[in-house]
């Protein structure tokens, strides 16, 4: 993993890296292999998530879905923006950090699974890495730019960006600006679904210099701020999504003879977030609900020279963010009252994790990592330990955490066609804020308000994972299967002694630990080349997902596959993709779940390559759900449909 | 756990950019010259007789509830203040309809810090509009010399009140009368809930009501939601009752009430103090 974060800044910006230990960027072969940022660059940052092996995205509307690995979501999985951790500002989850990013200003997305997943994995369900488009260098000093723009007929809605790129041999920048404005959207048959509108701008740039032939220093800036953005599965909608994000990052290569190359950086970012209840209809009370998160974080990551048949990476790291979020509500006629959900809690953690990459011999690898994290967590005001008081819990001392994982991948190549590997992991999470200083969160998917609790366990998994590739001159497929036992699982437990705080809500859970959960599922990919000019792409994924009652967890996906039929002739490339999900009956109704049925979908697109003297055009007609399909996905909040027929039109000038 | 807070506070102050949502304040230690500033005076009256002067002080002004008072007492000869000086308190309404009572009161000790006799007196009518509520306080010098003293006092009703009263359901000659002792500054999180209860039997005698059952709710109205647990109020003496009570929210809050005899017979089951926050 680590060779990823230290090699890909330096290739061009449209290049597709990939390493052979990754199982990521699938989303990128998925579509097009070639043209990775140019095909995929409309399609939502979530959608792109979703695409990738084992993932699925839980959507509260049209914005802002939030990302899962293998049905480990929240702060089970581990989520960063080109190495930096940004922690969402809402206490209702409507701002994962994936929806401070765009697809435009990303080179990549790595996606990997199970504890352990990285060196910077401090979480047991998988790691998911946005890498943002960098600046790089060149001997030929040249200036690029690009304009994209595509409109969509379901939302009436627009996405438009802009990139200039100047490279010289000292230094590079990288710049984008992007914008996109969508209405409400339709589901399948047509059914306006109120309240799903939103409005984004962002802005990124990226400046690197050379400060010699061995060294790269490198500052990113981001900033975005999503505005009247509607949540259709939730009763209230958000008035302002803003982060600022900025980092520094230097590289040194070759640096000697046993390490090969270091790595470190330094960064801050800062999100507010407010929900906003004014556009609702009928809304009992008047509420304001406003969130900060603040991160600031460095660390230092080295690989060495091949030693021998090894290979020992490491990466050393520290971060904090505080997160403060309230509530006030305004009664008519009454004194408004206050509180906060999120009692202005400081989280602390150091951490340091080593790798060894060991090639036995021509068939037998050995990838060895661990990690320990450790995480301190308190309250930094009296007001906030007060509110904790209510349910007899002293928090003034914080909350220490020692966080552990390890991972053993051994992986045997048979012959010249197919590959085994196997997986053995134990990984740990820290339960996040909201599990241990929540204050009355109201999740709209059970329709309880939440509490956290300072005792709360960290949740311990042991996982196992079997799998084999297999290779051919036209054909490839894999297949891999897993098996994870988690232990001391974090879910909600019902306190009938408290009373709800949000009106209407069924009552009050209390953050609690299920002696253990089980998940386990496969996943399939296969492609064949047909052609020159034909390709086939089909995968499936399943995960399975118990409590130690018997229980199904909530939230799990059935069945789901693709096949995607590829043609691509000269400048023209088209393709049609078909998509299943089963029936999901294998529910949870006491946390909200209900049945979902089977659906099928259709996507389909043809484009074009125009080079019109120096300007190279490329356009597109993309059309997504073409049955009109009245479907819901198994985990959609709010039983709200998804989105029905879109016809988009992308087109993309290069300069 | 400290160890890590001194180990991360430099670290956070690193990034001190990161916690700009706290807000401590801290008074520099101003020298305070009068440790009575923090009080509200509410009268200066002299003593004649024994060549003294008077100053009674409250936390705020006096209200229809249990109100602290506090009792300074200068001899003018020496311009000292006396320590642990003979007073009583002995409170009088006169009422528009010539009617004349008293009211539960808790006769002061002294206070070595402040240099004052401090004790308690629970209004039970305000006096604006019904009737004059005369102060009166009785001293008493070393040589056993006594002066009554008298001062006019205004009794307001606050908006929200402290106080109320009622006729018990088990007992129709009994006559309660219960006032909010704390929290008198409420905040999120758990208060102390301290009432106080008092009987009148007649218009000059009001006993302190003791062995009660008191059961407590609070809940807000507005929002139809309580909080988890409170502790029920219990018989610390002299008609004291503490308890818990817990506000999970700044705004209106109503914390419902029950009073039983010590056996069990239902006095009050639907009394409240309302606080607002």
């Amino acid at each position: 993993m680590a060779n990823l974060t230290f090699s890909q800044s330096l290739l061009p910006a449209d290049s597709i890296y990939m390493s052979g230990l990754l199982t990521q960027i699938e989303l990128l072969s998925l579509i097009d292999t070639l043209e990775v940022s140019e095909n995929n660059v409309f399609i939502p940052i979530e959608r792109l998530i979703q695409r990738t092996e084992g993932a699925n995205i839980i959507s509260r509307g049209n914005f802002a879905q939030d990302p899962m690995l293998r049905s480990y979501k929240n702060s089970q999985i581990n989520v960063t923006l080109n190495g930096m951790r940004m922690f969402g500002a809402c206490t209702d989850r409507m701002d994962p950090i994936t929806s401070y990013a765009e697809t435009s200003n990303l080179e990549s997305i790595s996606v990997s699974h199970s504890g352990n997943a990285d060196l910077s994995s401090s979480a047991l369900g998988g790691s998911l890495s946005m890498n943002l488009k960098e600046a790089s260098f060149s001997g030929n000093p040249k200036t690029s730019g690009l304009v994209g723009t595509s409109i969509a007929s379901n939302t009436n809605g627009y996405n438009l960006f802009g990139q200039l790129n100047h490279q010289n041999k000292k230094w590079g920048l990288f710049l984008q600006v992007s914008t996109k404005e969508h209405g409400n959207y339709y589901a399948g048959g047509g059914k306006e679904v109120l309240y799903s509108q939103y409005r984004k701008i962002n802005t990124t740039a990226n400046f690197a210099y050379q400060l010699s032939k061995k060294e790269v220093l490198k500052v990113n800036f981001l900033y975005d701020k999503a505005l009247d953005v509607g949540y259709p599965a939730l009763p209230m909608d958000v008035g302002i999504a803003e982060a600022t994000v900025i980092g520094a990052n230097y590289q040194n290569f070759h640096s000697g003879k046993y390490i090969n190359h270091w790595e470190a950086m330094v960064y801050y970012n800062t999100i507010y977030h407010e929900m906003d209840d004014t556009k609702r209809p009928d809304v009992p009370m008047h509420m304001n609900m406003p969130g900060w998160s603040k991160t600031f974080g460095t660390w230092l990551k080295s690989e060495t020279q091949q030693l021998g048949n090894h290979k020992l990476s490491g990466m050393l790291e520290y971060f904090q963010n505080f997160r403060r979020a309230e509530m006030t509500m305004y009664p008519e006629n009454e004194i408004e009252m206050f509180m906060l959900t999120w009692p202005d809690v400081m989280r602390n953690s150091g951490g340091l994790g080593l790798k060894d990459t060991w090639e036995i011999n021509s068939r037998w690898n050995l990838n060895s990592s661990a990690r320990i994290d450790l995480f301190y967590s308190y309250i930094t005001t009296d007001f906030g330990q007060k509110h904790l008081e209510v349910f007899g819990y002293d928090v003034e001392d914080g909350i220490f955490e020692p966080i552990f994982s390890w991972k053993e991948n051994l992986s045997y190549q048979l012959n010249e066609n197919l590959k085994i590997f196997t997986n053995l992991a134990y990984a740990e999470r820290s339960p996040d804020v909201s599990e241990q200083y929540g204050f009355f969160l109201f999740n709209a998917h059970d329709g309880y308000d939440y509490i956290g609790n300072p005792e709360i366990l960290k949740e311990k998994a042991w996982q196992v994972e079997l799998g084999f590739s297999q290779s051919f001159q036209k054909i490839d497929w894999s297949l891999k299967g897993y098996f994870h036992h988690v232990n001391n699982y974090i879910l909600g437990r019902t306190d009938s002694a408290i009373d709800a705080m949000t009106i209407g809500a069924n009552g009050v859970r209390v953050y609690t630990n299920l002696p253990y959960a089980i998940l386990s599922g496969f996943e399939s990919s296969l492609n064949y080349s047909i052609n020159k000019s034909l390709t086939i792409a089909a995968t499936a994924q399943y995960t399975y997902g118990t409590e130690s009652n018997g229980e199904p967890l909530p939230l799990i996906s059935p069945l789901q596959s693709r096949l995607q039929l590829s043609w691509k002739k000269k400048s023209w490339y088209a393709d049609t993709e078909v998509q299943w999900a089963n029936a999901q009956n294998r529910v949870n109704n006491n946390f909200g779940d209900l049945p979902t049925s089977a659906y099928t979908l259709l996507n389909s697109k043809i484009g074009k390559d125009w080079q019109l003297g120096k300007l190279n055009l490329k356009t597109e007609l993309q059309g997504t759900n073409l049955l009109d399909h009245y479907y819901r996905n198994h985990l959609s909040w709010g039983q709200i449909p998804q989105m029905g027929r879109n016809i988009t039109i992308n087109a993309i000038l290069k300069l | 756990m400290k160890f890590f807070k001194t180990i991360f506070t430099p670290l956070l102050a690193i990034a001190l950019f990161a916690t700009s949502c706290k807000k401590e304040e801290t008074n520099p230690g101003t020298p305070v010259d009068d440790p009575l500033s923090e009080y509200v005076l509410i009268s200066e009256t002299p003593a004649t007789t024994l060549d003294c002067t008077v100053k009674v002080y409250a936390q705020e002004a006096l209200f229809v509830g249990y109100n602290y008072i506090l009792v300074q007492v200068k001899d003018n000869a020496t311009g000292e203040i006396l320590d642990n000086p003979d007073v009583m308190f002995m409170p009088v309404m006169e009422m528009n309809s010539g009617m004349m009572h008293a009211c539960p009161l808790e006769q002061p000790t002294y206070n070595t810090s402040l240099q004052v006799m401090e004790g308690t007196i629970t209004f039970v009518m305000p006096s604006m509009g019904q009737g004059k509520w005369n102060l009166g306080l009785k001293l008493k010098n070393t040589a056993g010399t006594e002066e009554d003293i008298n001062i006019d006092v205004d009794v307001m009703q606050k908006a929200e009140p402290q106080l109320f009263s009622f006729v018990s359901a088990h007992n129709p000659n009994q006559n309660v009368f219960v006032a909010l002792v704390n929290p008198r500054m409420p905040q999120i999180g758990i208060n102390d809930f301290e009432i106080v209860a008092y009987e009148r039997q007649s218009m000059m005698s009001w006993p302190a009501l003791e062995m009660l059952n008191i059961e407590i709710d609070p809940e807000m109205p507005t929002m139809g939601h309580g909080s988890p647990n409170n502790v029920n109020p219990i018989d610390m003496g002299e008609g004291h009752y503490l308890g818990k009570v817990n506000f999970t929210m700044s705004g209106y809050w109503k914390v419902n009430m029950k009073f039983e005899t010590a056996t069990n017979e239902m006095m009050k089951d639907d009394a409240f103090f309302d606080i607002t926050f």
